[in-house]
């Protein structure tokens, strides 16, 4: 017998589902990120002959004027894009968090959309001015 | 053995608020929750209500509290809550009257699922049932257990904070009939349940899959629901 399938205009995937799925993409993308992340900064340590004190000290105070391998590290084009991803990824999932907690408290259409239209507005203003700390130092 | 019972007591025709009152009974530890009550209510105190039907853990009327978690009353053994027993109604519906409450919301949610098979197409040529097999059956068979105790969507985080959230119950009621092939509905429920108080409400906290009597895998089930809105696959 045929599987059964509905077509997207049929399966109610809306703006809920689509947050849904953006949340769950967003964790998978963050452990990525942090995997990455570390492999990238084991891998330059090593170059580097960094001890572990210094790789710490990358990984939690990036970009640090004196650090040497911050200051390699951090200013390069592909750790300005790894941690603006990050930034991005971390910001959106954490919207979605704030949203669901949100929703559970106000249960009146009116105050809904305006509790979303504040977060959301709140979280595109942190992330652009992120994006201008991360690529303007 | 003695058994201490601490009853949350609410009549709403002379209390402003719920207390609890303490009553001690003698019962053996093979016996019920609901055997206890039953001994309050027909030698000690004559006013306490509960709801109870079958008394065999088919017809889901006795959920309530017990120590802090959802239980039938008629499946929970005083050997295995112990001699110390608080006793409340259940959490997130209005309290009619001690340990019965108010089940509108809840039926209301379910009703909203459209708990009934829906297919308009004509029967198959003999004129006789619509076939399904062993595996089709299977896909739905945990939620066909559910007897709609209410003790799940009452354990839920999400239900308290606002019982305008479908819960539990309703979601697994929709997902009996999403997956089963000869219904034709599912698009429709699915609207339904994705909705701002659908399955989105669900937080994954496992509660309904504790407190379910059924042991119904209720949190996978709606993980299902939520997978069928993404794929669109109901097989």
């Amino acid at each position: 017998m045929a599987g059964r399938t509905l077509p997207l205009s049929k399966r109610g995937f809306n703006f809920e589902t689509t947050m849904w799925v953006f949340t769950r993409f967003t964790v998978v993308a963050m452990y990525g990120l942090i995997i990455a992340g570390l492999i990238g900064g084991l891998m330059m340590s090593a170059k580097t002959g960094a001890n572990l004190a210094d790789i710490f000290y990358w990984a939690f105070f990036p970009n640090k004027a004196g650090n040497v391998i911050g200051a390699y590290i951090g200013a390069t084009i592909l750790a300005k894009l790894m941690v603006s991803a990050f930034v991005l990824v971390v910001c959106g999932h954490g919207v979605h968090g704030v949203l669901e907690i949100l929703d559970d408290y106000f249960s009146a259409p009116r105050v809904r959309r305006w509790s979303r239209n504040f977060i959301i507005s709140y979280a595109v203003v942190a992330s652009l001015i992120a994006m201008y700390v991360i690529w303007n130092r | 053995m003695e058994v201490t019972v601490k009853i949350f007591r609410y009549n709403p025709e002379q209390d402003k608020r719920g207390h609890y009152e303490t009553y001690k009974v003698e019962a053996d530890e093979n016996d019920r929750v609901l055997d206890v009550l039953e001994l309050i209510k027909g030698h000690t105190d004559g006013s306490l209500a509960f709801r109870r039907s079958c008394a065999h853990g088919v017809c889901g009327s006795d959920a309530m509290r017990i120590n802090g978690r959802n239980h039938l009353a008629c499946k929970t053994l005083i050997r295995d809550v112990g001699a110390n027993i608080t006793i409340e109604p259940l959490l997130g519906l209005k309290v009619a009257k001690d340990l019965i409450v108010d089940m509108d919301p809840f039926f209301d949610n379910y009703k909203k699922m459209l708990p009934y098979m829906i297919n308009d197409s004509p029967l198959p040529a003999d004129g006789k049932e619509r076939l399904q097999s062993p595996e089709q059956r299977a896909r739905f068979d945990e939620s066909t257990k559910c007897i709609m105790c209410a003790a799940c969507t009452t354990s839920c985080p999400s239900f308290w904070a606002s019982d305008e959230y479908y819960g539990p119950a309703a979601i697994i009621a929709a997902h009996r009939f999403i997956f089963d092939s000869r219904d034709e509905g599912a698009s429709e429920r699915l609207q339904v349940l994705s909705e701002t108080d659908g399955v989105a409400r669900c937080h994954t906290a496992f509660n309904c899959t504790n407190a379910c009597p059924r042991d119904i895998h209720i949190t996978q089930a709606i993980g299902e629901v939520k997978l069928a809105m993404v794929t669109g696959k109901l097989d």
